[in-house]
Parts: C-alpha cells; structure tokens; sequence
C-alpha cells in the first residue's frame, strides 16, 4: 500500500515536474526584444572559466546525430558537430564545413567544396568521405533512426523507399518471411548504390561532394545541413549496430567543444576544442546541467547556472535582478485546436470559422503567456521568412461574430441549457488534451468557457500525451484536440498539410490547391520566389481551417549577463556562439 | 474523553462492553462514549461542515466555480475574491467549496472500499493461517505487483473517465498494504488468551473474528485509514495527469493543489496552494479525531 | 522456521512467473507504443512502421512474451528502444544513488518516526502529543514538493548555502575514497530530508496508536502494577508487542527503497529509478518497464518473505504451519 500510495501522492505532484520541453537554443528566430548591454566588456575577451548551461530534462545519451530523438540529445549533439551548413542570422544557410557551395542551373544539383582545415575531435581530417557516410547510413536498409524520409528528394530514393515500404507490408501480411524481405531489401540498396545512387550522392574528389535531387527540392538544403558523423570512427561496424557502437555514446565530431562525459542524469561536461575551424573557444569547459524548471531559478539567480530558458509566467521572479538579462524571440512552434472534418459538425466550414472567432485566442497570449507569444491565424509561425499576417484574416474575439455564423450554418436554436441545437441534436464536441504543458492545460478550459458562451458545449478530456497521440495519429478516435507543433527553419509544410502522410492524414481536410501549391513551394529554390506562394497558401489555411490555430509561445531565456560576454542573441538563439562568448576574469 | 491509561479503572477483557446484554446497544453505548470525548465530536462537526458546505456548495459559493475571468488573472484576496483569484479568473473560494465534492467523496468512498477488502481478507488470512493464509497472501503479493500506472493508463483509454472509476481503481488495488497490516495483527492476536477463551465459550469464528480480534486491530487500520484518504485526495489529482481523474473545470482540491505547484505560486501566490493544502489538512485531521475517537468509543476493553 | 523461508522461497518462482504474464500484459495494454509518442513531421513515418516490425512490437502478444522471457532467462533484460542502451547497465548505473537516497530517508523515517510516536504515545493529549499530530497531518497534506522546493530555498540557494542546490556529486570534481563518499553524503542531506518527511508523519501516527493499543493491555497493567518503572514498562514490554505494524511497514517499503522517488528525485536532479521509470512509462519502453516491474514485484515478495520472518521475530507466539 505504502507504494500504491506513494506511487499515488507522487502523480499529484508529477503534474508540475513531467514533460516540460526546453527549447534547441540553436534553432531560433526573431530579433530579442532587449538588446544587450554588454556592460563592462570593454576591455576585450579574455579566456577561461566555466560556462553553465541547463536543461530541464536529462539527455538520453545518444549522442549520435542520426540516431538521436530527443531534443535534450540535440543540445549537446549541437555543441559537438557542424554540419555542411549552417544559418547566418537571417536564417539563410551559409558554409559551414565548407568553403563554397554552388547550386546548377536546373536547381537539381547541389556541389560543396569542403573547407580543407578542419579535423575531427580525434585529429583525423575531414573530408567527403564523411559527408558520404553519414547520408549514405540514414538511407541504408539497416538504419535504425527515423530520418530517412529527409532524404526522399535524391535520385531512385523514392523508388527505393516504396519498395522497401511496400516490403514491409508484406511482411506485416505474413505474405513473406522478415528475413527474405530484408536481403530483398539489401539488393535494393546495394542496386542503388551502384546505380542512381552514384548520381544522388557523388564524391568527386576528397574535397567535393555533390548531391542530385530527381525534382528541384527546396527544403534540401536545410536536409544537407544536417550535422556530419565520422566514417573512420563507423565504418566497418554494422550499420544495424550503431548504437552499441562507442561513439554514439562518446562522440567524436568538428564542433567547437569535445565531449567529455555524461554523468547518468546529472551533467555533462564538455571541454573547447582548441582546432575549432571558427575559432578556438574562449570557455574551456561547459557543463551541461539538468535542472528542475522550478529550482533553476533559484540557481540561476546564486550563479550556479548561466542560462535558463524560462517559462512566461516564471519571468516576474528574476526581471528585477541585475545580473540576468531576459532574451525572447519568436520560436518556430505553435499550438493549434486540430478538429476532425470528418465530424458531422465540425466539417462544415462556417462552425470552425465560428470558433476561431469565438476562443478569445488574445486572452491566452496575454494572460497566460504573460504576453510572451503571438496569436496564430495560420499555419507558419512568426519565425519564419514565411510569415506574413498582414493578408490573414485575423479573427479577433468576436463571440457576436461567432453566433452569427453558427446562425448561418443553421445553429438557431438554443435548448434549456443554453446550447445550440439543430434538428434536435446539440452543437457539442469533445476536446482531448495532453497534460503536461501547463499553458495548454489552463487554455481547455478557457476554450470551453468561451465556446459555451456562445452556446457550443465542449467536453474535456485531458489525456497522458502518448494516449493522445495514438488515439489521434493512430486511432482517429477523436472530434478535436489539442497539440502543438515544433517546425523546421525551411517552411515547407509538406510533412504537416499533405494527405498522402501520416500527419497531414489526421484532421480528414482536403483541398487541391493546398496539395497544389505546397508541391509548388518546394520546386522553387528562391527565398522572394517562395514566399508569395506560402503566403497563398497560409491564406487558404486561413479560411477554410484545418485546425483552429492558437498561438505561438516565445522562447524566453535567462543569462547571466555580469558573467557572460559575447553573446549575439538573434534568430538563431541566444548562445548561437558558444565559442566566441567569455567571462570577464574577476567572474571565471 | 479518551482516559490515559493509568487512570483507567481495571476491567476484565471478557466482560466486554460488546455484549448486547449490558442493557444499551453496542452503537449507543458508543455513541455515548463518543458524545464525551471532545476531540472526536470536533472532528466530527468540522467533518459536518466540510460535508454540508460541499452537499450546499451551489448556495454557499460566492462566485459561479467556472466563471473565467480573464482580466482577473491570479489576483491575490479581495472583498471580492476572498481567497483570491486562479490562473483563469476564477473565484478559488467557490472552487474550494465546490472541490469538496469530489475530493470527501473520491477519499471517504475510495478508501472505505479498499478498507473493507483489506480488513476482510486480511483478517481472514491471519486467523485462519495455514493454506488459507497463504494463497491469499500470494494474492495480495501478486495485485501488489500489478504496475499501476500503465493500468491507469489502458483504463483511461477504455472506461470514459469519471469520478466512479476513479474511486475504483484506488479501491480495487489500494487493499493490498492494509491487507498486509491487518494480517500481521491477527497473526499475533490470534494466540492470545482472549481469543482461547471465546473459542472454548463456542463462539463462531467470524464472532470471533470480528467481534474479539478486529477491535483489537483497529490501531493501524485507523491510521491506514486516515493516511489512506489524504493519499486519496492528493493522488484523484495525479490520476488526472494519466487522464483518469475528475476533468476540468470540476474542481477537487487535489487538482487545484497541483496546477498550483511551481516555485512562483509557493513565493508570490500563496493563496493559490495555501488553501486547498490547508482545507486537505483541516478534513484529515477531522477525519483522524474522529477515527481515535471511534476506536476508543468501540473498544471493548473500556467499559463505563 | 528454515523449512518455512525454503517453501516459500520455492512458492516465489511461479507465482513471479504468473506476475511477469500479469505485467508483461498490463504494460503491453496501455495505448500506444515506444514510436507513438514521436509526434515531430521530420521523423519518417514508414521508417516507423519498418522499426516496428524490427522490434516486433505487432507480433502476437504471447509471441513477444515468450521471446522476453527466454532473454529474461539467460540473464539478458533486453536493450531500451529509446535509450539505446543495455537495460541492465541503465538500472545499474541508477541503482546505488537510488538505494543510497531510499535507505538513507528510511534510516530517517525510522529514526524519527519510532521516538517521538512513544513519546507521543506515552504523553497521550499532552501539547506534545498535540503538536506533532499537527505536524504529521501537515506533513502528509502538503505536497513533498514544496518540502522540497522550502529546503532548497532555505538552504542551499537563498539563505544558508550549506548544501549543494543539486545533483548527487560535484560536476567535473574528480573524488574518490573518503572525499567521495563525504561529497555525496553532503549532496544527499537535502533529499533524504525531502523524501523522508512524508514516511516519518505516517510512521509517527502507527507507532503512537499501536502503543496506545499495547499500553492498555492486561499485561502492561499488570507490570505497572507490579511497580515496575514506567520506562522498562514502556520499553521492554509494550515497544516489542507495538512493532508488529512497524515490521509490516518495513517489508511493505522494500520494494520502494529501490523504486525510487519521482518527485524527489526531479527536485533534488538525482540519478535515480523513480525518474526513468516515468520516462519509460511515458515513452511505454517495453524492455525498461518489464526489467524494472520485474525487479519490484521480486523485491515485493521478498518484502513479504521478511515480514513474516520479522513478525516470528517480534512476538515467538507467531508460528507458521
């Protein structure tokens, strides 16, 4: 019983400490709202000293690029590895890894010259046989990450993926036996390889790669920015087999720190790496502290931690003090209300036109945000070069607005308990949401208050988020929910809004022109080019309202400003630099 | 009033207050007891209030309990508000009134049900020991093990989730530790002289049982009992979480307890946890007096 | 009494087996599965479902219990999906901070809990009496939490910073021996405290009734009346007959000293079994889950197994037949 119950008092409490999500720092846009005021840094950057981060959960230990599925992983793998490319603050992609890149003229080929002084963490050079490597093991047969599906644009891998697909439903039919499909599958692969595979992934010599897509595909680049592993350090371990290998646990990769270790739960400690090809670090050491959301605050402010990504509501316990600088920026998620077109009262346009205008969406932002985010019409969030509210319609609270509308879809009755009803049945849904994100847990029950006031009944449900997602993504066993989405910096929407996959599936919405114009948006390369076709696009999502779109949350952080130097917080995040940030000598 | 022990006047056990034959009837002889011991009869009207006031809770609240109020976010206490404001403007006076219902009723209801399972096959096993005692003892490892929280889980994706299962699940599999204490009591009862000496009297073993040995075990069945519902009522909260308990906007006190779990709330919004932690501690303790005062009034040992 | 622990020693094999049936289908139960949860358009939903056939996780429940158990059996608990890690090295890795942090609140709990419920006891309505009933309702009223969260205020942010603020050693110190063992020992005052507190308010409350209820028996009268001192009274003859509920305690609490405490845990940033139980839970990693259930349902009975030696140890009149 003693467990039973402690087990029991453990779950009241758990409500506070599950499931927050930090934010990538690396992944960020939008101009910070403070600038800093680099007080006391006027006497250059010095070297030295210890620069303590935090998360609020601990990293998995799969430190490996392409088998990691965990934000917190992708803190330290982002201060481990580079990739091809990387963002300048505008979020265009620039070299990173490489000296040049140069696009062909039918958009289809990409050709990188790599930068010919940079080594790896164990001072092996680095050369396209790592480039090949790394995008080589994600499309492999044996691959047990999930990314393989980024890489669907190059040359035969469409072909190679369906057939593959298709073997395993036969194998999920008992049509044929797991091993049979898998040698089947490993023809396949080493067919490719020999075949279009040259063409898609082509090393010419150990400076030069290029990648060809079949179609010109926009989002590719963002694809061959991802961070490169080291082919010497796998190669010739079974691919199948990488994440008992070593180093996906004590990674060797280009980036400005070494990894170090990782004390189970605890920290993990990184040390500069002196060869850095942007420059040697000025911050010997970085650890990587797991903190509990509440108690960092307190941490932060005796000094303990030098960055912490805050909650809007958590703000008011450190604005006042001198030595943390509040940083926010626009972040690439939102929080959306997905509805069911295939619901008899949800599909008709006008009711979910009637409930955008209903759900004071403002009230989230400004209360339970604290005015930290921005309400959302559409799908591209502010951070994105997609962006474009000014030809949205906005939607504001608007209850009479609201009734009209239901008006027009029919909904004029109202029975004893002041609900809608037509043809005797009640305008009622039920509304599943996941506990743990505290802002999305207080906003369900203002939805239901707001919609009830224009006489729409709303029953809530909250549910453990892996039970949501099957029961939606899975089950479809749902009127409406609701759920958030973290995005990529390329705004293609594909993966989200197209109902041939597994997420664009989900909500039963179709519409030609979207699966239209986001096959569009991708055949362009140009930023100017693409643009006005999202913005289109976002305009259709607008009106006819696959979800009902909530807000996007900043993200807020809180640095040590008296101890930390050199930052460039823009869209890329605040600690984008990590290497070129120092501490003043009389604060290491 | 509870007497301390030296001042009691020496009785035999046998000459049990339990019998029927000493004029009153077992429950009024209690009730007199009961009436005298002062601390019980405050657990027992502070309980009365709790209750009365969750049973009125439509006429007693201020405030209707799901008003939002979006320009009245987390406002510390007023005129208005007496206890303040939530995250979502509404009245935690009216919600704290209106939590009772499901938190006095998810703990008393939830706990009596696992109470009545424990006690029963608890002292079962210890009386009769032997086989008896072993296959349900077994029993009892084997529901002990049942990982709870995945069963939550796949419960709360099957049953739609309502207060009633809610009290179920904490019944069904909450026994098992009280089934535990209550054998060990038995275990060390059964051998004393009392129990010979009713077993020679012919009584039947469930007399036996119940009427001689379990009044001598209520020590740390009133305690289970009592930690048993704060548990209750704090864990309806956290059931919540995997989807199980009482759904928004219905108040309990446990789940108003936990939204208000952060380090902001405990420095700068002490109205927002203050009151549901105290009103669960003011009811346990309620719950407690009365339960010491019940075991006293029901001993058999004290006779007046 | 040898015959007794071997029978029962015996009796645990199938009834651990039934349980692992029991469990391996509970968990299998709750909806979704360790791929669900990956709600994130840049994971590949066909990868997905091909990962799916890979770890078998649609395969006919009896199928992939039988192939769990034929591991569990030679000794090998299985890798985590999401980890990526041998299950083994992940428990082992957490087991000593979790036994370390578990029997150090219980040492608390005990030492805490016994005394001052005798003393409770034995000054039955004094305002002693009084206030640490007040205490233990509190205690067990407001969440561990904010225990938590007070202590750490007090002591180890804002007021005196005697302890450290978090974790189970010093980041990036390089201790061994003596250091090693004071430096975690300091890092573990805190949480002990934290996780002891609830433990010791319930224990208080058991030992005071179960005193109450001994000190008015026949025989503690008689002794009085014998005029022996109070003290040997209380000590020697009434403790022994009130441990009984305290024995079943301690064997009810076996399995939760290397369960670990979620709560605490998160609070205090502690390496320990409670946290990756919830991790798992939430991310329904089969093989974490079975490996850690099965641990606790053997460390339950055994919790049992010690009980009853306890019990027999406690009152000589006990005898199992």
């Amino acid at each position: 019983m003693k467990r039973f119950l402690a087990t029991m008092l453990a779950l009241a409490l758990l409500v506070a400490v599950g499931c927050t999500k930090s934010k990538p720092p690396e992944n960020n846009t939008d101009k910070p709202s403070e600038t800093n005021d680099q007080t006391g840094s006027s006497n250059g950057p010095v070297e030295g000293g210890k620069l303590n981060l935090s998360m609020f959960s601990a990293p998995k230990g799969v430190f490996n690029p392409i088998l990691y599925e965990d934000q917190y992983d992708s803190n330290v793998i982002g201060l481990v590895f580079n990739g091809l490319l990387r963002n300048d603050e505008k979020l265009g992609w620039i070299c990173d890894l490489c000296e040049s890149y140069e696009i062909s003229a039918d958009n289809k080929t990409v050709t990188f010259k790599l930068r010919k002084d940079v080594k790896w963490h164990d001072g092996k050079p680095f050369t396209t046989k790592d480039v090949a490597f790394t995008f080589r093991a994600m499309l492999h047969p044996d691959y047990t990450g999930v990314r393989t599906g980024d890489y669907t644009a190059l040359v035969g891998v469409e072909a190679l993926l369906d057939a593959r697909d298709q073997l395993t439903t036969q194998v999920e039919e008992k049509k044929m036996g797991a091993e049979e499909a898998q040698s089947k599958k490993m023809a396949d692969w080493e067919a490719w390889l020999a075949g279009e595979g040259k063409q898609a992934i082509n090393v010419i010599d150990d400076h030069t790669i290029s990648f060809a897509t079949a179609e010109p595909y926009a989002p590719f680049l963002q694809q061959l920015a991802f961070s490169i592993i080291p082919a010497h350090v796998f190669e010739g371990s079974d691919i199948g087999k990488m994440q008992d290998h070593p180093a996906t646990k004590q990674p060797v990769g280009t980036g400005p720190y070494k990894f170090v270790s990782y004390v189970t739960d605890q920290y993990v400690e990184l040390t500069r790496y002196d060869d850095f090809h942007l420059g040697k670090p000025y911050i010997p050491t970085v650890i990587y502290k797991i903190a509990n959301q509440d108690v960092a605050i307190g941490q932060i402010k005796s000094g303990e931690i030098d960055f912490l990504p805050l909650n809007p509501t958590d703000v008011a316990l450190v604005e006042s003090d001198p030595n943390i600088t509040i940083y926010q920026r626009a972040d690439f998620g939102y929080q959306y209300m997905g509805l069911n077109h295939d619901h008899p009262i949800l599909k008709d346009q006008k009711v979910r036109q009637a409930l955008m205008y209903a759900i004071n969406r403002q009230a989230i932002v400004n209360q339970l945000l604290r005015g930290y985010g921005t309400v959302m019409n559409s799908h591209m969030p502010p951070a994105l070069w997609a962006y474009d509210p000014s030809s949205l319609n906005a939607y504001g609270y608007d209850p009479q607005k609201a009734t009209a509308l239901l008006a027009e879809a029919g909904w004029t009755q109202k029975n004893s308990d002041g609900y809608l009803t037509k043809d005797g049945k009640i305008l009622a849904f039920t509304l599943k949401y996941p506990s743990g994100n505290k802002v999305r847990e207080a906003s369900a029950p203002l939805i239901q208050a707001n919609l009830k006031e224009v006489g729409i009944k709303v029953d809530l449900q909250m549910m453990e988020f892996t039970t949501l997602a099957t029961t939606v993504f899975d089950e479809r066993d749902m009127d409406a929910w609701l759920m958030g989405w973290s995005l990529t910096i390329d705004p293609d929407p594909g993966a989200i809004f197209l109902p041939n996959n597994k997420w664009g599936r989900v909500t039963g919405w179709i519409s030609a022109r979207n699966e239209q114009l986001i096959a569009e948006g991708t055949r362009k390369l140009k930023v100017d080019e693409r643009k006005p076709i999202y913005v289109e696009w976002a305009k259709i999502l607008n009106e006819e309202l696959p979800y009902v779109f909530l807000y996007s949350q900043n993200v807020v952080d809180g640095v040590r400003s008296d101890r930390i130097q050199g930052l460039k917080p823009d869209a890329r995040g605040t600690l984008w630099n990590t290497w070129e940030l120092w501490i003043p000598k009389d604060k290491q | 009033m509870a007497t301390r022990p030296e001042m009691e006047r020496p009785v035999r056990r046998r000459a049990a207050g339990t019998r029927a034959s000493d004029g009153l009837g077992l429950w009024a002889l209690a009730w007199r007891r009961l009436r005298r011991n002062h601390r019980a009869m405050l657990g027992l009207y502070m309980l009365i209030v709790l209750g009365l006031s969750a049973m009125f809770a439509p006429q007693l609240a201020p405030h209707d309990r799901d008003q939002i109020n979006m320009v009245m976010v987390e406002r510390p206490p007023s005129a208005e508000h007496w206890l303040g404001t939530d995250e979502l403007g509404r009245d935690v006076f009216s919600r704290l009134i209106w939590g009772g219902r499901i938190s006095l009723t998810v703990g008393l209801v939830a706990v009596s049900i696992y109470m009545v399972i424990g006690v029963f096959l608890g002292s079962i096993a210890g009386y009769y020991g032997g086989m008896v005692d072993s296959v349900i003892m077994r029993v009892t490892d084997v529901v002990m093990v049942i990982p709870f929280l995945p069963l939550a889980l796949t419960m709360a994706a099957v049953l739609k989730p309502s207060i009633y299962n809610t009290m179920i699940i904490i019944g069904v599999l909450g026994w098992t530790g009280l089934c535990r204490l209550v054998r060990g009591e038995f275990l060390t009862l059964r051998r004393r002289d009392f129990v010979e000496a009713a077993t020679a009297e012919g009584a039947s073993d469930l007399r036996i049982i119940f009427r001689h040995i379990l009044p001598n075990a209520m020590a740390p069945i009133m305690v289970a009992g009592t930690l048993g519902v704060a548990s209750a009522i704090l864990g309806e909260a956290g059931l919540s979480f995997l989807g199980f308990g009482v759904q928004q906007p219905t108040p309990s006190w446990g789940n108003m307890l936990s939204t208000a779990i952060s380090l902001r709330v405990l420095i700068l919004q002490p109205w927002l946890w203050i009151p549901p932690g105290l009103i669960i501690f003011i009811a346990i303790l309620s719950i407690n007096l009365l339960g010491d005062g019940l075991r006293d009034a029901l001993d058999p040992r004290l006779k007046q | 009494m040898t015959t007794f622990v071997i029978r029962r020693l015996l009796q645990m094999i199938p009834i651990l087996l039934g349980a692992t049936m029991l469990i391996f289908l509970v968990i299998k139960m709750a909806p979704g599965d360790p791929f669900s949860g990956m709600i994130d358009p840049r994971m590949d939903p066909r990868k997905i479902e091909e990962l799916r056939q890979r770890y078998c996780l649609n395969c006919p429940l009896p199928e992939q219990y039988w192939s769990w158990l034929k591991l569990t059996l030679q000794g090998d608990l299985g890798t985590s999906i999401r980890f990526k890690t041998p299950v083994h090295e992940m428990i082992l890795q957490r087991l000593g901070p979790t036994v370390a942090l578990g029997v150090s609140a219980e040492v608390l709990v005990f030492a805490i809990g016994i005394p001052i419920g005798i003393l409770a006891s034995t000054r039955q309505n004094s305002w002693l009496d009084g206030l640490t009933t007040i205490i233990a309702f509190a205690g067990i009223s407001i969440p561990a939490f904010f225990f938590g969260l007070l202590l750490l205020k007090w002591f180890a942010l804002d007021g005196l910073k005697l302890f450290p603020s978090s974790g189970f050693m010093t980041p990036g110190a390089k201790l061994s021996g003596a250091k090693l063992y004071l430096d975690v020992a300091h890092h573990l005052v805190l949480p002990a405290l934290a996780l002891g507190i609830t433990g010791v308010a319930g224990l208080m409350r058991y030992v005071r009734s179960a005193m109450l209820e001994v000190l008015r028996q026949d025989y503690v009268r008689t002794a009085r009346a014998k005029g022996l001192a109070e003290k040997v009274v209380v000590y020697r003859h009434a403790l022994r007959n009130a441990l009984i509920p305290v024995v079943t305690i301690l064997g009810l609490d076996l399995p939760t000293l290397v369960g670990g405490a979620i709560i605490t845990e998160s609070i205090f940033i502690w390496p320990g079994i409670g946290r990756l139980l919830y991790t798992s839970l939430l991310e329904r990693d089969y093989p974490v889950l079975m490996a850690l259930n099965l641990m606790f349902a053997f460390l339950t009975m055994v919790g049992s197994l010690l009980a009853d030696i306890g019990y027999a140890l406690v009152d000589p009149r006990i005898r199992y037949d």
